[in-house]
């Protein structure tokens, strides 16, 4: 139990401090014992007393006036009391820290560790208990000390830090950083070690770097030099020597899962129990040693890597690589061409299959599959990484534009996109789903992204489409509308107007249908012929005019009359250009004497003119109905050729439209169906359509090119031709990639027309004509 | 305050009179609140040997009053001045020169830095804006110069009078 | 026993002098014989007095034994056996028997008594912590005064220290080794021992100099009636620029005429110095600089083709001219080398100002211009005023410039941007000084402005002077001004209120400068050139 002394005399200093002695000897060896408050009080104040006891110094109460002249001013300073006692209790910690080095001596390895931090935390506990009985030294003595400059003052707690570096860590810091060396390092060897001594001694370290222009900061210099020095230079032999061993006797892939837990074991050794700080510099050290010493092995394992598909080793490699600058980069290259690869030998194998004639389904699905694949792995091993998505893009844009079914141009890759579009919002028994669809659609997108004629595939949808509406063979208006707005948004409002404005021209004609009917529909007398038109706006539909002459059948030419009147009444001034080419009506028979059934023919209008002669008489020839129906011969004898294939006339002399050949009705005429589809096209006209659209392209962009010169030119008035190049490159890429020879010529168009001229004197350079 | 009865912190004075005050009050002196931590609660009496009953009743109600103020900031000491005194502090301060003197003494004791600096800026007050004779006065100070002396020490601090 | 006390009464009444010899004994202060234990017992005196009845009475000793004697000894023997409430209800009765003529004896007895030397009392520590609370030095020097003890309390630097943070009396680098300035010291330990006290005591006296006091050190009359053009006063010279092609040169210490600089072939317009190396400029065209020491023309610098009007020294190496051709030159005064000529100016460059590596100039083409002195590249061109610039200042971020236009402006020296337009004056803004947000400009009309540069707005607005503003200076607490109507002024930079004139009247005042003890003042006077050197300095009795 602790005794209590009675208080010493305030001015005795040997009482007072043997007092003291007795007092701090207990809180730093007995503290376990407990402290009364009245011991805690009693140290307190013996402190006070002495400290308080000044007033009473001599030679500074009492000192002599000087007499005038001499030196007046030679006491300038008041004397606290206290240095007698900051002394001492400076010998008594040297004293007592060497009794506790003397014992550590002792002790090696981990027994030096577990004796280093007892000690370490009994001190520090019984150290600032310390600095509070002192708080009255603190407080005036040594303020005033430090107040006026003296640098080897501290307060107390700092006092017992700096003490136990001076008088403990410098003698024992080697061998306790041997110490933890060794016990970090059987860590690493797979020993379970007691890690809370490492941690204590690293707190220790730190708590010891105090700042000595200025104690009461402190700094991680001695964490620094005395801990994280060698302790990064120790993990880098170790693992400079574990890696080379390792790689030498086991494959790149197992090399990288042990070098990927050997840094994650790294980092949480920071976070266990070493400074934050030291993260930094430690996994730096590792990185190189573990990762940057062996990039070569890595590199050259990851094309085997891509050719087996090993994801989960693709991404150990990519995580290990992309802790080092430029660790990746190899890999971004060879991943792209690797992708580029694999979509040139996708499309290959199809292109073999298909031949001439490429299914626009297995053509898509084909690039598709690639870009899935490789995306998968992109999100997947490289985590969506920026530099491996744009290596995929461009691999993709490759192979996309530029493969063994687009051998001769890159427009081929969009056609076949827009056809495989059409086949999927025509209407069709193999239609998918609307949820599927709406995928699909999202698929085809992302091909879309990487085709860079994206004018060609705009002409062949907007033909396909206004084909769907004219023939209403659209599946869906719903899956339509979604399609274009995922064209607006990839490409923009301008792309999409035409196509928008095809819809508009079909509602339009809807409600004119409906005022048409309701205005006539009370003329009661008529022959009632079902008669609907859709009226399109030139500028935005993609349709030919028809090649022919055609006589309307009278049948119903009175009803086209009527139509022709009311549409003129309502909007004079507009022009209504008969595509009969495009229209497409239905007959029934009545002179089947044969069949119970009366079949319904679904016949373009060219076939109802050449049909509805035979009400008349039941044979012609070619040239009767060349000129009752004033089709041309070839048109003429395409839709014979139809209706003689379809049996629905019989040739009774020659062949198809040769001069003299005869048509004769066929009045035993049979079929399974009751609707007969006869409106079916004509074979060479569909190869002709697709040359013709490749070609109006061409043209489209030749003003495409021309209109972004003259608009850049107008805001830019002078220009050098390799930025005017540049500039229109750019401004169009979003719809095709423009060959800069074309540019130039281009460009001679406008100089001729003279929109530009050559400004004189500076080569290259052109200005705007207004 | 808090609906939780604070526990009671036992104050003995130096005559042995045990007080009773809360334990937010008796932490307005660093050196208890110091204690308090270091050693932890228990039922044992606080003994105080510097403090007289009737000072730590004083310093006992400067502490209940001032019980809830933020805790001060040193960095404020440039600012200081002895004019900025509130009205219940003044109040408090009037008592005679031993009463103050013993104050002085247990709020340094103690380590009650405000009740310190409100005690000594009170002592300044006393000295401000007084002759020497007038401060002689004040404290009951005997003039133990020499007319000789008295005569020097004048011309040393001529220098900022009549300026 | 009335009686009785009426002897003891008029012994102790009649006796003064006894009861001051006494009195320290019967007062607070702890005789050393008293056991320490006392002091324990000191602090638990029960209020409100310390009771000197705890010690037997000395002065009783003296008398003889009587009847009353006896009687007094026994009430004191009995008192003593009292407890404190006893002793109170005894107190109390004898009180109320008491007249008023000795309830009056009584107070008087007592209220000294009641009294406490506070200062001698307390702990060192707590002295002096009464001490800071207290920053008049009046006040603090008349403690000093009242006794030994407070006097040599009164000593102690922590007050002085506190008292110099206190009044802003910063401890330069430069004014230190000044100290102690006295001739007369005998002391050689103290001479490099800086002392709070004195400096404050010093600063103190040069500050009530500067009010209302100070000497005229010593007061030169030119023969001739020569123009003073430029002037600098630094370190260890006052040098001075004429018209008539010479540049004198003067002690700083005492003012004492040293020597001329001849050479110029026309008036000298600018100069400057740094320790021993002197460059000027004027109508001749040629920079010239001189060894001061030897009063030795190093180097003529030839190029510019017209008067030098402005010259700066970045370092003892490289100095600036800026000419009347419109254009600046960056020199290598040490090898005497051109190293860059800056042109782009339409103009007379007509002011310019160096930081590190950086000059502006300010010139009649109405714009300034930001120069890379390394590179000899021109960064920005400043375009704005209206009217021809005559004034720049630029503290390493900020420029200003003073116009014909009667404005100032303010631009940033990194992206060249005009960051306000300080409008006020009524005429050309002439001078100009800058230092960390406070701008101070003179105008031709008279006028002294104090702008603050973290708001562009004007602060103080002084009515200085009946005409032009030729020279002003300020520092952390004064702005000294010169006019065209021949008077010096001096002003308080914080409120702006004139304080007094510094010289006699004279027709014009040409240049001015002062440092912490210092002032020289240029003027023309009675038609003659006078130059005047105040000296502020504490004098050493």
């Amino acid at each position: 139990m602790e005794s209590n002394p009675p208080l010493p005399a305030p001015n005795d200093l040997a009482a007072t401090w043997a007092f003291l002695e007795n007092g701090i000897d207990q809180i730093m060896n007995r503290l376990e014992e407990g402290l009364s408050y009245k011991r805690y009080m009693d140290l307190y104040t013996g402190i006070y007393n002495y400290c308080t006891s000044s007033r009473m110094n001599p030679g500074f109460a009492s000192e002599p006036l000087a007499g005038p002249g001499s030196n007046l001013n030679n006491n300038r300073g008041a004397n606290l009391m206290g240095s007698d006692l900051y002394q001492n209790l400076q010998r008594y910690l040297e004293r007592h820290l060497f009794t506790i080095r003397e014992n550590s001596t002792q002790y090696m390895d981990e027994n030096l560790l577990r004796y280093y931090t007892r000690h370490w935390e009994k001190y520090t506990t019984a150290s600032s208990y310390v600095h509070h009985v002192f708080r009255y030294l603190n407080r005036h003595w040594v303020k005033r000390e430090i107040d006026e400059g003296r640098k080897t003052v501290y307060d107390v707690y700092t006092l017992t830090l700096v003490s136990w570096r001076e008088h403990m860590f410098k003698h024992v810091e080697r061998h306790v950083m041997t110490a933890v060396l060794k016990l970090i390092e059987r860590q690493r060897n797979g020993e379970t070690v007691e890690t809370g001594l490492v941690k204590s001694v690293v707190e220790s370290f730190v708590a010891l770097g105090l700042d000595d222009a200025d104690s009461s900061k402190s700094t991680l210099d001695v964490y620094k030099d005395h801990f994280e020095r060698p302790f990064v230079e120790a993990s880098e032999v170790y693992y400079k020597k574990e890696s080379e061993k390792f790689v030498s006797e086991n494959s790149v892939t197992d090399y990288m899962k042990k070098a990927e837990t050997r840094l994650s074991e790294e980092e949480n050794r920071v976070k266990m129990y070493l400074h934050t700080s030291t993260n930094k510099p430690l996994i730096t050290t590792c990185e190189a040693v573990l990762v940057k010493n062996h990039t070569d092995i890595m590199w050259d394992e990851f094309q085997n890597l891509l050719n087996m598909d090993k994801l989960d080793d693709l991404h150990r490699m990519y995580s290990l690589l992309s802790r080092i600058p430029e660790g990746l980069d190899p890999l971004r290259t060879r991943f792209e061409e690797h992708v580029r690869k694999a979509g040139l030998s996708a499309i290959e194998k199809i292109a073999d299959q298909g031949g001439e004639t490429m299914e626009p389904k297995t053509y898509v699905d084909a690039l598709l599959e690639v870009h899935r694949k490789y995306n998968d792995m992109v999100t997947t091993a490289f985590r969506g990484e920026a530099g491996f998505v744009a290596s995929l893009d461009k691999a993709c844009r490759e192979f996309v534009n530029r493969n063994n079914v687009c051998k001769s141009s890159t427009s081929k890759s969009p056609e076949l996109l827009a056809r495989f579009c059409d086949s999927l919002l025509r209407k069709s028994a193999k239609n998918p789903e609307e949820g599927d669809l709406e995928d699909v659609l999202n698929n085809i997108m992302t091909v879309f992204k990487y085709v860079e004629d994206k004018d060609v595939f705009q002409k062949f949808y907007s033909k396909m489409l206004a084909k769907r509406l004219v023939n209403g063979t659209s599946a869906s208006e719903d899956a339509e509308s979604s399609m274009i707005s995922k064209l607006k948004e990839a490409c923009g409002f301008e792309y999409t107007s035409k196509l928008q404005r095809m819809f508009t021209d079909m509602g339009l004609s809807k409600d004119l249908n409906d005022q048409f009917k309701d205005r006539f529909s009370t003329d009661a007398g008529d022959q009632q012929v079902d008669f609907s038109v859709l009226v399109l706006g030139t500028a935005s539909w993609p349709l030919q005019p028809s090649t022919t002459n055609f006589i309307i059948p009278e049948e119903v030419e009175k009803t086209f009359h009527k139509f022709k009147m009311f549409y003129q009444n309502k909007h004079s001034g507009r022009k209504l250009n008969w595509l009969f080419h495009l229209s497409k009506g239905e007959l029934k028979t009545n002179y089947l004497k044969a069949s119970k059934t009366t079949y319904t023919f679904q016949v373009s209008t060219y076939q109802m003119g050449i049909l509805l002669q035979y009400n008349k008489d039941t044979t012609y020839t070619f040239e009767e109905l060349s000129q009752s129906t004033d089709l041309n011969a070839e048109v003429l004898s395409g839709q014979l050729g139809i209706l003689v294939k379809a049996k629905v006339l019989l040739l009774s002399n020659g062949a198809v439209g040769e001069p003299g050949s005869r048509y004769d009705l066929h009045m035993d005429f049979k079929s399974k169906k009751v609707r007969i589809q006869l409106n079916v096209p004509v074979k060479s006209e569909q190869k002709v359509e697709v040359e013709e659209t490749h070609k109006t392209v061409e043209e489209d962009r030749k003003l495409l090119m021309q209109a972004a010169i003259v608009r850049i030119m107008k805001t830019r008035k002078t220009m050098k031709h390799v930025a005017l190049v540049n500039e229109v490159i750019s401004q169009l890429s979003n719809r095709f990639k423009p060959k800069i020879p074309d540019i130039k010529k281009c460009i001679d168009v406008l100089l001729e027309k003279e929109y530009l001229e050559r400004v004189e004197g500076q080569k290259d350079m052109f200005s705007y004509v207004a | 305050m808090s609906t939780i009865e604070q526990k009671k912190v036992k104050l003995t004075s130096s005559e042995g009179t045990e007080f009773q005050v809360e334990r937010s009050v008796a932490e307005r002196s660093v050196l208890l609140k110091n204690m308090l931590e270091d050693v932890g609660e228990n039922d044992m009496a606080i003994p105080l040997p510097n403090v007289t009953g009737p000072i730590l009743t004083k310093v006992i109600d400067y502490c209940t009053h001032h019980r809830n103020d933020p805790i001060q900031n040193h960095d404020d000491d440039l600012k200081k001045t002895s004019e900025d005194i509130d009205d219940w502090d003044a109040e408090f301060c009037k008592v005679d020169q031993g009463t103050l003197f013993e104050l002085i003494l247990a709020a340094n004791y103690l380590d009650i830095k405000p009740l310190l600096d409100l005690t000594c800026k009170t002592v300044a007050n006393m000295i401000k804006n007084k002759s020497p004779e007038e401060i002689r006065a004040t404290f009951n100070i005997t003039n133990d110069f020499t007319p000789e002396e008295e005569e020097q020490v004048r011309k040393e601090n001529e220098w900022c009078e009549e300026r | 026993m009335l009686k009785g006390r009426d002897t003891e009464d008029s012994s102790l009444g009649t006796s003064n002098s006894q009861e001051k010899q006494t009195l320290p004994i019967m007062q607070r202060p702890i005789p050393p014989e008293i056991p320490w234990v006392t002091t324990t017992n000191f602090h638990s005196l029960p209020t409100p007095a310390p009771s000197p009845q705890l010690f037997p009475p000395v002065n009783a000793e003296g008398f003889p034994p009587s009847a009353q004697e006896e009687f007094s000894r026994t009430v004191r023997m009995g008192f003593q056996n009292m407890d404190n409430l006893q002793r109170q209800r005894l107190l109390a009765e004898l009180l109320n028997s008491c007249n008023t003529e000795q309830l009056v004896f009584v107070s008087n007895y007592i209220s000294p008594r009641l009294k406490r030397d506070f200062l001698k009392d307390l702990p060192i520590e707590l002295s002096l912590h009464i001490l800071s609370f207290i920053n008049d030095p009046k006040t603090l020097s008349r403690a000093s005064s009242v006794s030994k003890f407070w006097r040599s309390l009164l000593n102690d630097e922590f007050t002085w220290k506190n008292l110099c943070v206190r009044h802003h009396f910063r401890r330069r680098s430069s004014a230190a080794p000044k100290l102690p300035p006295s001739p007369t010291s005998e002391s050689p330990s103290r001479i490099n021992k800086f002392s709070y006290k004195d400096h404050f005591r010093r600063r103190y006296i040069v500050e009530s100099n500067w009010k209302h006091g100070g000497r005229t050190l010593v007061t030169h009359i030119s023969p001739d009636t020569g123009v003073v053009t430029s002037l600098q006063m630094c370190q260890s010279y006052i040098v001075v620029g004429m018209d008539n092609k010479k540049i004198h040169i003067f002690d700083v210490s005492d003012g004492k005429y040293i020597k001329t600089l001849s050479g110029h072939e026309g008036g000298v317009w600018a100069l400057q110095y740094m320790d021993e190396v002197l460059v000027s400029g004027g109508c001749d065209r040629e920079v010239r600089v001189w060894d001061i020491i030897t009063a030795k023309c190093k180097h003529v610098l030839h190029g510019h083709t017209s008067t030098v009007r402005s010259l700066k020294m970045k370092d003892k190496t490289i100095a600036v001219s800026g000419s009347r051709d419109a254009t600046l030159r960056v020199w290598n005064i040490e090898e005497g080398l051109l190293l860059h000529l800056l042109a782009g100016h339409q103009a007379s460059v007509r002011c310019m100002e160096i930081y590190g590596d950086i000059v502006v100039s300010g010139s009649y083409d109405c714009s300034a211009r930001v120069w890379d002195i390394v590179t000899g590249e021109c960064l920005h061109v400043l375009q704005g005023h209206y009217s021809q610039i005559y004034s720049i200042a630029f503290d390493g971020e900020k420029i200003v410039t003073g116009s014909l236009d009667s404005t100032a402006r303010v631009w940033s020296r990194q992206t060249g941007f005009c960051l306000g337009v300080l409008q006020g004056h009524t005429s050309l803004v002439g001078q100009l000084q800058l230092h960390e947000s406070i701008l101070v400009t003179g105008g031709s009309d008279g006028a002294i402005r104090i702008w603050d540069l973290d708001t562009n707005r004007c602060v103080q607005h002084i009515a200085a002077h009946d005409n032009s503003v030729t020279c002003l200076q300020f520092d952390e607490k004064r702005i000294v001004s010169g006019g065209n109507d021949g008077h010096v002024k001096l002003w308080d930079i914080e409120t702006g209120d004139f304080i007094r004139e510094m010289t006699s009247a004279g027709n014009a005042i040409w240049r001015l400068a002062f440092q912490e003890t210092k002032a020289v003042v240029l003027l023309q006077r009675e038609g003659k050139t006078v130059m005047e050197v105040l000296d502020f300095d504490a004098q050493e009795s």
